[in-house]
Parts: structure tokens; sequence; C-alpha cells
């Protein structure tokens, strides 16, 4: 069997696998990137959309990428009530609409640039393990068995994740921890391409939200997430082309792609173990409120490839740590609260939401503050403090 | 219960079922395929399912 040696080996060609890759490289280390799919970015399984923050993380250099820039976000609730934010204040998946192929290619372009080596038609199929830790992983390539060894692996495999369960981390979702999404890209439809929409309500998208992303004016992103424990078998699919079917704007869209997605809405497992890291969706670092995962996975790319090129430099695997230390300082907090957030969020009826709307929707976000929210919430719904309380303490 | 099975026509590959498969029933290559002999009958997965591929046989 063909047997390709690396400092480090990353199962998965996603924005973690890709940024961990290129900082790995940059620092000097041999560094493959084993990818299932027969190109990168492709299938597309992403709403596309993502804060300009991103801009901040210094990842791209091109920016054909950006499709659309975003104003603001527009929120309603079931009655129709309207909370609008700027792009600033509505955060994750605000800013811009991204062509996400493009993105991952970019991403690819300058992890190659740098060094990496990147093998596409690459499926890992399983690992052989010794005292905890990976010695080598069997895969298939163009069809054909190789292996390929390493000092160090990372499973940026996304939601499905296999090579955590590969050292016994335990990677299973509960159905209250991952939502069932579905989405189309529709084409001939007339959108606001200055706004993102987001539809919230337990009878629309129980445990989720159905999200209108503009492309352009007359292309854009519709999809829904279902929290799994209130899916029933197609149900995802049925509740978006209802709610198509009501939209005069939608109904007439022509769908030029279709998709099916799971996002991990779970506190971040363990993410290292021995000689493996987990970085991106397969760390579980997707904001368990929003669904938005890519800002986090190129976060934690950047800091397990400076983490991972330490660790090679001095031969200490137990520097690994630093990695966990690491992103939990710059995103930790935040997966935290926003996990809190969405188990208060999943048990709210149609008419808390509205509720919660009709309190917020006077308020100008660039001011508000938890003080200035409990104050809206006691003049107009009190009964909703009590519901909330366990946020705002 | 009976075992469910996947339509591997209408999988759109998004590894939900597998992620969620509380029996480790379920194998993903892209596509998803059921392990029968390791499955429990939970349906958890049917339920998951986003397009309804996967089917229970005689429903
Ligand atoms: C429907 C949907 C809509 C979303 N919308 C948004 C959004 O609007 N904004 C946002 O920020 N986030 C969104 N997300 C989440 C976002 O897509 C993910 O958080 C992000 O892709 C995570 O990046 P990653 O690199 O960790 O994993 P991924 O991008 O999933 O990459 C993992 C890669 O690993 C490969 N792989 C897996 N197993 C193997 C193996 N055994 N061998 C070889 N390769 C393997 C896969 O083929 C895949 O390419 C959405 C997700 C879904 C499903
Ligand atoms: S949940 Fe459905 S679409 Fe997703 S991988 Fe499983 S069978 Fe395929
Ligand atoms: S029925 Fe349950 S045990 Fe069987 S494959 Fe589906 S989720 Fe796994």
């Amino acid at each position: 069997m063909e047997t390709y040696e690396y400092d480090c080996v990353i199962v998965g060609g996603g924005p973690a696998g890709l940024v961990t890759a290129r900082y790995i490289s940059e620092a000097g280390f041999s560094v493959a990137v084993l990818e299932r799919d027969r190109e990168i970015g492709v299938p597309v399984l992403c709403g596309e959309g993502v804060s300009r923050n991103i801009d901040n993380l210094g990842v791209t250099e091109r920016r054909d990428w950006v499709e659309n820039e975003i104003v603001g976000a527009r929120i309603f609730s079931p009655n129709g009530t309207m909370v609008k934010m700027s792009a600033e204040r509505a955060g994750g998946e605000t800013g811009y609409v991204i062509d996400r192929e493009r993105f991952d290619k970019e991403l690819a372009r300058i992890a190659a640039k740098k060094g990496a080596d990147i093998f596409v038609m690459c499926d890992a199929k399983k690992a052989n393990v010794e005292g905890g830790e990976i010695r080598e992983i069997e895969a298939k390539l163009d069809g054909k068995d190789v292996k390929f060894t390493g000092k160090i692996f990372v499973g940026a495999d996304g939601v499905e994740s296999k090579v955590g369960r590969w050292v016994d981390i335990d990677t299973r979702l509960k159905p209250k921890d991952i939502v069932s999404c579905y989405e189309y890209t529709l084409s001939d439809v007339e959108c606001d391409k200055d706004y993102t929409d987001f539809f919230v309500g337990r009878s629309l998208a129980p445990g989720g939200y159905i999200w209108i992303f503009p492309k352009s004016d007359d292309t854009a992103n519709v999809g829904i997430g279902v929290l799994a424990s209130y899916s029933k078998s197609a149900l995802a699919k049925q509740l978006l082309d209802k709610f198509i079917e009501k939209k005069d704007f939608l109904r007439k869209g022509k769908p030029v792609r279709k998709l099916a997605g799971a996002v991990p809405v779970a506190l971040p497992i363990q993410s290292y173990r021995g000689n493996v890291v987990l970085v991106g969706d397969a760390a579980r670092h997707t904001d368990p409120l929003t669904g938005g995962g890519i800002i986090h996975a190129v976060i934690g790319g950047r800091v397990a490839g400076e983490t991972i090129a330490r660790a090679l430099r001095e031969e200490k695997l137990s520097l690994l740590e630093e990695y966990e230390k690491g992103w939990r300082e710059k995103i930790g907090k935040k997966l935290e609260r926003n996990y809190k957030m969405k188990e208060l969020a999943s048990t709210f009826d149609d008419k808390t939401f509205d509720k919660l709307a009709d309190s917020v929707k006077d308020i100008n976000f660039e001011e508000l503050s938890t003080r200035g929210l409990i104050k809206a919430l006691v003049t107009k719904h009190p009964s909703l403090l009590f519901k909330l309380k366990s946020l705002i303490g | 219960m009976v075992k469910p099975e996947v339509n591997r026509d209408s999988c759109l590959g998004c590894s939900g079922c597998f992620t969620i498969c509380p029996a480790n029933a379920i194998e993903f290559d892209g596509k998803a395929t059921i392990i029968k002999e390791r499955c429990i009958s939970c349906h958890t997965c049917v339920n998951y399912c986003p397009v309804g591929a996967i089917v229970v046989e005689g429903e």
C-alpha cells in the first residue's frame, strides 16, 4: 500500500481544515489535507451568510467570494412583527452573503501556496490507534487504498466527524443538539438585497428558523432549520415548501440548488486527546443559537494551526492543551451563553416570540444593553421577564 | 419495530442521521447506509431526515 508521510494529517477540507493547514505550513511543517469530495467547496452545504468580521481575521486575499453586502438583519415573529438590526449588531451570519465554493477555494489556494498538500477524492476510512494516539490513517485516494502517517492528526471533518470517534471522543449528538436543515437557492425571486431575513416561530420552524439570504435582487438562499427533537420525517422540507408557497415574492422562484444539512447546536466537546485535535464543526464550535459556523471554524483553525506548529517544533504533544485554552478564550463564553439561549428559545411558543418582538421592536439596537432590554420587557410584557430570567440573572 | 432503510436516491448526504444515531448503526461515505445488525429500531434517524429519505418498509 502506498504510504504518504507528513508532520500533520488533517481530515476534512472545509474552512476549519484549510485554515489549520495554512498556519502549520506557514511555520515550516509538512501537512496534508484529506478531502472526500472531488472538489474543495463543493457541494455547498451552507446558507452562505457571514459577518463582516471575516475581513479582520486575515485568512483571505482575494475578495471574489463576496456576492452581496448586507445592511442589516430583519427578524420576523409569527404575527409578522419585525425587529430590525444593523449588520454590526446582528452578529454571526449578517454582513455578507458569500459564494461558499469560492470562499473555500480561496482558503485552499492560500494553504496550497504556503506549502500544504491537498488531496481531493481522498476518503479517510479508518485509523490505526496505539496507546490512545493515531499512528496512521487508511484512506481511499482516487479509489486506491493508501496510508497517511503523521505525528499529529486533525479532525476537521465537519458535523459527521469520525476522527474524534477513532480516539474515543463521543461525537454523537442528541436530537436536542442538532438541527435538521433544508435549503433552496431560488432564482427569479424578488427580494430586498439589503437585508437577511429570519422568520421564527414554533409552528413555522420548531426549535429553529427560516432564513432568506439574498445573493442578489433575484436570487436567494431560502432555508429552514428544525431542531431534531421536534423533527418528523421530511418535516424540514415540508415546512419550507409551505412557507415559500405563501410568499408571493418567493413562490415563482425556481430552485437552482437543493441541499440538506445538519448543524450541531451543542456545547463544545473535548477538543484534543493524545495526538488528535478537533476543529470547527467537528469540535461542535458552531454557534448554537444561530447555527453559524464559518467564522468559528476559521478562528479555531488558526489557533489549532499555530498550536500544532509549536507542538511540532518543541516535540511536545502536551502543548496541544494550549489549543483548548486558546479557542475557549476567543469563543468559549459566547458558545456557552448562546447554548443557554438556544435551550430557552427552543421552548418558546408563537405567542412568546410575538411578545418578545413587540417588546424590542422599537429599541435602537446600537444602544441595546441588558438593562435596556429589561426595561423594555418590564414596560411591555412583564411576564416575559420570568421566562428570560436565567439569561439575565 | 421495523428497521428503517435509506433510499440512496433521495439521500442528499447531510450526515445528520449518522451523527444522531445512538447505536452507531449508520455508515456515512457521502451518503448514508444503515447496518441492520446494529440498528435498535429507535427511528431517531427516520424523524431526523430533512427530506424523508429514511423509510420504514410498509409505511
Ligand atoms: C444548511 C446549512 C446552512 C448553514 N448556513 C450557515 C451560514 O449561513 N453561515 C455560517 O457561518 N455557517 C452556516 N452553516 C454552518 C457552516 O456550514 C459550518 O459551520 C462550516 O462549514 C464548518 O466548517 P468545517 O470546516 O468545520 O466543516 P465542513 O465545512 O463541513 O468541512 C468538513 C469537510 O470534511 C470532509 N470530510 C468529512 N469526513 C471526511 C473523511 N472521512 N475523509 C475525508 N474528508 C472528509 C467533508 O467532505 C467536508 O468537506 C450552515 C450549515 C448548514 C448545514
Ligand atoms: S438524514 Fe437523510 S439526507 Fe441526511 S444523510 Fe441521512 S438519509 Fe441522507
Ligand atoms: S433506527 Fe435508530 S438505531 Fe436504527 S439506524 Fe436509525 S437511529 Fe440508528
